[in-house]
């Protein structure tokens, strides 16, 4: 399930990125890859995070989370939606 | 004198005065490090008045910089961090800067102690404190020059305003290098509130630092507010402490308003108005907005005039500002004059202004954004406060597109649900005079382009409209 939760945290990062074209595979699928060095900035970011509450039905806690670490690297970003979705059960992709 | 109603009182006080990044810092530290660097200016051989570029990146350095180079007497000119070059700058260049600061050097942080008393403050109220640039979000930047006098007209006439005070802690994630940041370090001093300094990097952790530190002012812009609503980010945080929430750089939504007014019903929610040429002008007054005048940004400050100028049959024309708020701009620019009646500065703002009864502002539209169609005059500001009311609409913003036969089409990027919107804005169509229906019509899934102080990038949006927006078909 990991995976299928990964593939599908890239594909929204891919989509919600501001130069996404310009970007490849490889490079977004690096987990140590920086979410800004990618072209994300502040808007984007906020954008990507409403994307992935959609998709994964939970909800960012603005107090409790650091969303400077989480939204850092793209392996950073997947490793909590992992643990928010296995946590919550919240994911209808889980099947 | 600038220095004094800064510090004045307080350059012995171990109260805080600035949180950066987890770190605190007394207005007692502050004062020693300032003086400290001025002593440093002085060795560099800078002397009263030379020009000091300073890479405002949000940090402690900066803070000190600035203080250090207004106790100097030198002229700063923040740089923003993110466009910033060695070897490369064409503001430093074009100012002739003496000196670029990027950082202190760490001896001046360790040998402070030892400088004291060599320096006294040395600026009258006719010397420049600082020099900035505007966004060029309408046309090319423009350096903008400030006096000592000025500056602490605005900052008196603002706290007065927001009533300011030691009570109060500021949450500021607004760059540096942009006036309505750089003025939240000189209110916080003036009114000695303690200051939250962000980067604005990630705004997702603003709301928590709101709740955490007990924030009661969050000066904000309107694209970060309507982000941070968006992401339902600022609806799940409980703040009992937070007086008032305040904003200019643009036109906050009136859905936006009324979102954050059901969340935050005891909140004030202040719109503001006013441009790097001349700083505020105006801002709605305490306990003002919820009963009347929505829609408006305000009443002019104290000891701050304003006029319209060809006045057209609606009323609106282009707002004069005439009082001590007005700054001067390098070399020859004739936006800005002398009052023949007062003799003070005057500066024609190019934005067009409706002004009721009571004196209350509301913004219409840029004079250079203006429509032109069919030989009628259209503010898009009038079109965007239509659309934006639309539960599909995140975001909009109205250009010209020019065409052939009429002059220019009234374009419209919409950053939202483009099905939703279909539907509404059928339900609306018949309501809006046929004079102000977009003729084009752009849908991002994205928020839309903005520039590096969080304003919309009309240019990038002129541009996508003109190549990639293709007409209403409706349903």
């Amino acid at each position: 399930m990991r995976k299928r939760i990964e593939k599908k945290v890239l594909e929204l990062v891919y989509e919600t990125i501001d130069k996404g074209e310009d970007v490849p595979g490889d490079v977004l699928a690096d987990r140590e890859s920086m979410l800004m060095d990618l072209g994300y900035d502040s808007i984007s970011m906020i954008h990507l995070q409403v994307e992935i509450e959609d998709e994964f039905r939970f909800m960012f806690d603005p107090v409790e989370d650091d969303f400077e670490e989480i939204f850092s690297t793209v392996g950073k970003l997947c490793d909590y939606v992992v643990q928010r979705v296995k946590s919550e059960k919240s994911w209808p992709g889980m099947g | 004198m600038l220095y004094h109603l800064l510090m004045g009182g307080k350059e012995d006080s171990e109260r805080t005065a600035l949180h950066i990044k987890r770190e605190k810092y007394t207005f007692c530290e502050l004062h020693r490090w300032a003086k400290a660097f001025s002593v440093f200016l002085q060795n560099k051989g800078i002397r009263q008045g030379d020009r000091v570029a300073i890479i405002a990146n949000v940090n402690i350095d900066t803070v000190i910089a600035i203080l250090g180079c207004i106790f100097y007497g030198a002229v700063f000119v923040p740089i923003d961090a993110r466009f910033y070059k060695e070897n490369d700058c064409r503001i430093a260049k074009e100012i002739e800067a003496k000196l670029i600061i990027n950082g202190l050097p760490q001896e001046l942080m360790k040998s402070s102690m030892s400088y004291e008393n060599r320096i006294r403050e040395r600026m009258n109220e006719k010397a420049q404190v600082y020099i900035l640039y505007t966004s060029g979000s309408t046309s090319r930047p423009k350096g903008i020059i400030a006096c000592v006098r000025q500056v602490v007209f605005c900052i008196e006439k603002i706290n007065l305003r927001l009533q300011n005070g030691t009570e109060d802690k500021i949450l500021c994630a607004i760059p540096l290098s942009f006036d309505y940041g750089l003025y939240q370090i000189f209110l916080s001093l003036a009114s000695g509130s303690e200051l939250y300094l962000e980067d604005g990097r990630v705004l997702q952790h603003l709301p928590g630092i709101l709740q955490k530190e007990g924030i009661t002012a969050f000066p904000a812009v309107p694209s970060m507010l309507a982000l941070l609503c968006r992401a339902k980010l600022l609806q799940r945080v409980k703040l009992p402490c937070l007086r008032y929430i305040c904003w200019t750089g643009d036109r906050l939504s009136l859905r936006i308003v009324e979102e954050l007014h059901s969340v935050f019903p005891d909140v004030e929610l202040l719109p503001m108005y006013g441009l790097t040429e001349c700083k505020r002008v105006s801002i709605m007054p305490l306990n003002c907005y919820e009963k009347t005048k929505r829609g408006s940004c305000g009443l002019p400050l104290d000891d701050v005039q304003v006029c319209l100028q060809n006045v057209d049959s609606n009323r609106v024309g282009e707002l004069i500002v005439i009082g001590e708020n007005v700054m001067e701009a390098i070399g020859k620019d004739e936006t800005f004059s002398i009052d023949p009646m007062t003799g003070q500065r005057m500066l024609k703002t190019g934005d067009l202004f409706f002004i009721d009864e009571d004196g209350f502002l509301y913004f219409y539209g840029r004079k250079k954004r203006m429509i032109k169609s069919n030989g009628f005059r259209i503010g898009n500001a009038q079109i965007e406060g239509i659309l934006e009311v639309l539960e599909s609409v995140s975001e909009v913003r109205i250009e010209g597109i020019p065409d052939d036969v009429s002059g220019e089409r009234i374009g419209a990027a919409i950053f939202g649900n483009e099905e939703a919107f279909q539907q509404e804005y059928e339900g609306i169509k018949d309501s809006i005079s046929t004079l102000l229906r977009p003729q084009v019509f752009y849908f991002s899934r994205k928020p839309l382009p903005k520039n590096k102080n969080g304003k919309f990038d009309d240019k990038k949006i002129s541009r996508i409209l003109a190549e990639r927006g293709s007409k209403w078909n409706g349903k």
